[in-house]
């Protein structure tokens, strides 16, 4: 699928991708970003604390795909098909990174898990039929951002309820 | 079924390359070769060692400044600060381990290529 003189690029890529993301996740802890920060302080309830951290984490992890997709578009000498083999090339990648995740700690109770199957099942699509792969990435964009909406929804009732109980 | 035994049964005289001319020209094809993926061979190197120090950094140096923040912080939540701080250690070891895999799969194929390379310059002698 890959050609050789593209292995390269697209290894250097994923590693700078990966690695990104890491540093982002340490300065986000470093400078205690306001929805680490939320979830560190809310400690009256475990299930509002436990929703702001996977928010926080399903977010960051869909900044790896977006951050991807973003390197891709900002090289505009890249052919249709170069676009194809390096998102294929990371699809790959990113299905056994959100796999590893969704079997461990947190996300072994994600509040919302259909978030993560449903992004896992899009890569697997895009890797499977992948004359579909623009489809199925678009699907998954959309999919990123209906999690981050669901759990900014979930937080605000949660919040609100515990008003409520609190007056 | 494939004879798992060749590799233990003695060359065959007529199969046996020894003169000191093969030798040496396997050797300079083996060290040609080398020459040639050396830049490949010190990237792998490079990704590899990066890796382990970003690590390494990670649990001596990061780990314990997060840890200073949240107490700086006041973080009152002791059950809070464990569970973020091991979701923090778990992000982390996944990220990485997904980045030496990427580096492994890149290193087999270089070594791949280099044994295919090597045994076409085997047959030429």
């Amino acid at each position: 699928m890959i050609r050789d003189a593209d292995y390269k690029s697209c290894v250097e890529t994923g590693l700078l991708i990966m690695q990104g993301q890491r540093k982002k996740l340490i300065n986000d802890c470093l400078n205690l970003s306001p929805t680490i920060y939320l979830g560190l302080h809310s400690s009256e309830s475990k299930n509002l604390r436990e929703l702001y951290f996977q928010s926080y984490i399903t977010e960051w992890l869909s900044m790896h795909w977006e951050k991807m997709n973003e390197i891709i578009e900002s090289h505009i000498d890249y052919t249709k098909d170069a676009q194809k083999r390096m998102t294929l090339f990371y699809a790959d990648y990113f299905a056994s990174f959100l796999t590893e995740y969704s079997n461990s700690s947190i996300s072994a109770k994600l509040m919302i898990p259909d978030g993560l199957n449903v992004q896992l099942e899009q890569l697997r699509e895009m890797i499977r039929y992948n004359d579909k792969w623009q489809l199925n990435s678009n699907r998954m964009r959309v999919q990123m951002k209906k999690s981050k909406e669901q759990y900014e929804r979930l937080i605000k009732e949660f919040e609100a309820k515990q008003k409520k109980e609190f007056k | 079924m494939a004879d798992v035994f060749q590799s233990m049964r003695s060359v065959s005289p007529a199969n046996k390359q020894n003169s000191f001319d093969s030798i040496a020209a396997y050797e300079e094809h083996y060290m040609k070769l080398i020459k040639k993926y050396q830049p490949e061979i010190q990237a792998i190197a490079d990704m590899m060692k990066s890796i382990r120090q970003e690590r390494a950094d990670f649990y001596e140096k990061v780990l314990p400044a997060i840890e200073k923040t949240m107490s700086d912080d006041n973080v009152m939540s002791n059950e809070a600060k464990m569970e973020w701080l091991s979701e923090l250690r778990n992000c982390t070891e996944k990220s990485l381990e997904i980045s030496e895999q990427l580096v492994n799969h890149y290193y087999t194929k270089n070594l791949e290529e280099f044994k295919n390379a090597l045994q076409g310059a085997r047959e030429g002698i």
